[in-house]
């Protein structure tokens, strides 16, 4: 338990303890199994790369802060990519994938989740990855998406309220 | 959400609340009071309902690292050293001696360690001395290899030939660079052998497919360099960019590249 204002070092062998959630919440933002893990081993690679430190005992929303900008530097080179070339035949492979359908894998159910994700506005879809996909609570999820705790919440309804009915018409 | 979307208005307040009630967060007046609202509102409960189908899929997707991906971050972590406490001159002592050891190593570069990256991509200036063929048990290989690691074969999925190798001694180790063109550009790909090469200070972290790589410019030339099997891989040119690069470095045919 740290005192307020005090900062603790991000330790590097319990970091490796959130990759699952980490991986999940990848997933949610990207809805590209193989996309989730490149996006997770920059993050730790760019994570571990040198010491961290930290004012809240709160190392998975540290880590989920550091997905999602590792996951905006992806779409921003992306972009670049996209306008840099003009060959259509290069198109699909700048494009993120949108969906675990076809991976092995995924059940079904999960691929649906997963559509249903990708189809969020992007700020729902990062309210519900940080909260019901990696388990961060909403104040933590506030921290680490740099908004209101209330914002969240408001997101969280509405990014559940179209998974709900595109899971339901899946 | 709004009537545009085929539910009655409900206010933001109320959302919020709602999204609370579906995870469990809301507990006390708020709770109870919100809980009475839903008992005498049909639409109240349907969005409940929504949120709580929602809440219950999200948190149930059955999804896990792979294996593979736990030891590429396992093999990221650095080791922890053990907590000893030191007299502060010891320390200061000990930090000047490891930073003249890695001062001299980065005055020196070349050594027991072999060539750097950047040394090793300044081969691809060089001209091929030898025609490569088409591996004849595996048409995605090339019939060249360093200590077992092949060359891949791009001319298939990629239309990029390859152009002729060379071989090279560098600071005490084998490199084989086979050249690659198509469409007027040329690429180098070198595996050197031995210990793998730490990747230069001060080049970008990049994964692609599932496989860590730095990349860098070393004058008008894109370098990506990564390890297959422990051995150092470095690809360049100057005609190709570091998206397309990353691309062709990444490809494993299927899983007929080893990486």
């Amino acid at each position: 338990m740290l005192v307020q204002g005090e900062r603790r070092r991000l330790d590097p062998e319990t970091a490796g303890d959130h990759i699952d959630r980490l991986f999940r919440a990848a997933c949610a933002l990207c809805g590209s199994r193989q996309l989730a893990e490149d996006l997770v081993q920059e993050t730790y690679v760019k994570v571990l790369a040198r010491p961290r430190f930290l004012r809240r005992d709160d190392d998975l929303g540290y880590l989920i802060k550091a997905l999602r900008n590792t996951w905006y530097s992806h779409l921003r080179n992306e972009r670049i990519r996209r306008e840099s070339t003009s060959s259509p035949d290069h198109e699909p492979d700048e494009l993120p994938a949108r969906s675990a359908t076809g991976d092995p894998e995924s059940s079904l159910e999960a691929s649906a989740v997963l559509d249903a994700l990708a189809d969020l506005p992007q700020p729902y879809r990062e309210a519900v990855a940080a909260v019901d996909v990696a388990g961060l609570s909403y104040a933590e999820a506030a921290r680490a998406l740099g908004v209101r705790q209330g914002t969240i919440m408001s997101r969280l309804y509405r990014g559940r309220e179209q998974v709900a009915q595109a899971v339901g018409q899946a | 959400m709004g009537p545009e979307n085929g539910h009655p208005e409900i206010d933001e307040r109320t959302e919020r609340q709602l999204a609370q009630l579906a995870d469990g967060s809301l507990e006390g007046w708020d709770r109870a009071e919100l809980e009475a609202s839903v008992a005498a509102s049909p639409a109240l409960r349907d969005a409940l309902d929504r949120q709580c189908a929602a809440v219950g899929a999200l948190r149930g997707l059955d999804l896990q690292a792979s294996p593979a991906l736990r030891e590429r971050i396992a093999a990221t972590s650095p080791s922890r050293p053990p907590r000893r406490r030191r007299l502060v001159i010891r320390s200061a002592v000990a930090g000047a001696m490891a930073a003249a050891a890695l001062a001299a190593v980065l005055i020196i570069p070349s050594g027991d360690g072999g060539p750097t990256v950047t040394e090793t991509a300044r081969l691809s200036e060089r001209p091929a001395t030898d025609p490569v063929a088409v591996d004849s048990g595996n048409d995605r290989l090339l019939a060249a290899n360093v200590e077992g690691v092949p060359f891949p074969n791009w001319r298939g999925e990629f239309g990029w030939r390859q152009a002729g190798t060379r071989a090279d001694e560098l600071n005490g180790r084998t490199a084989r660079t086979v050249f690659y063109e198509h469409g007027g550009r040329r690429i180098a790909y070198t595996i050197v052998s031995g210990e793998g090469i730490p990747a230069p200070k001060g080049s970008r972290p990049v994964t692609r497919n599932g496989v860590h790589f730095h990349s860098l410019a070393d004058g008008g030339r894109k370098v990506v360099t990564w390890w297959r099997d422990g051995r150092t891989c470095v690809v360049s040119s100057a005609d190709v960019g570091g998206h397309e690069l990353l691309a062709l470095a990444s490809w494993k045919g299927d899983g007929a590249v080893p990486f």
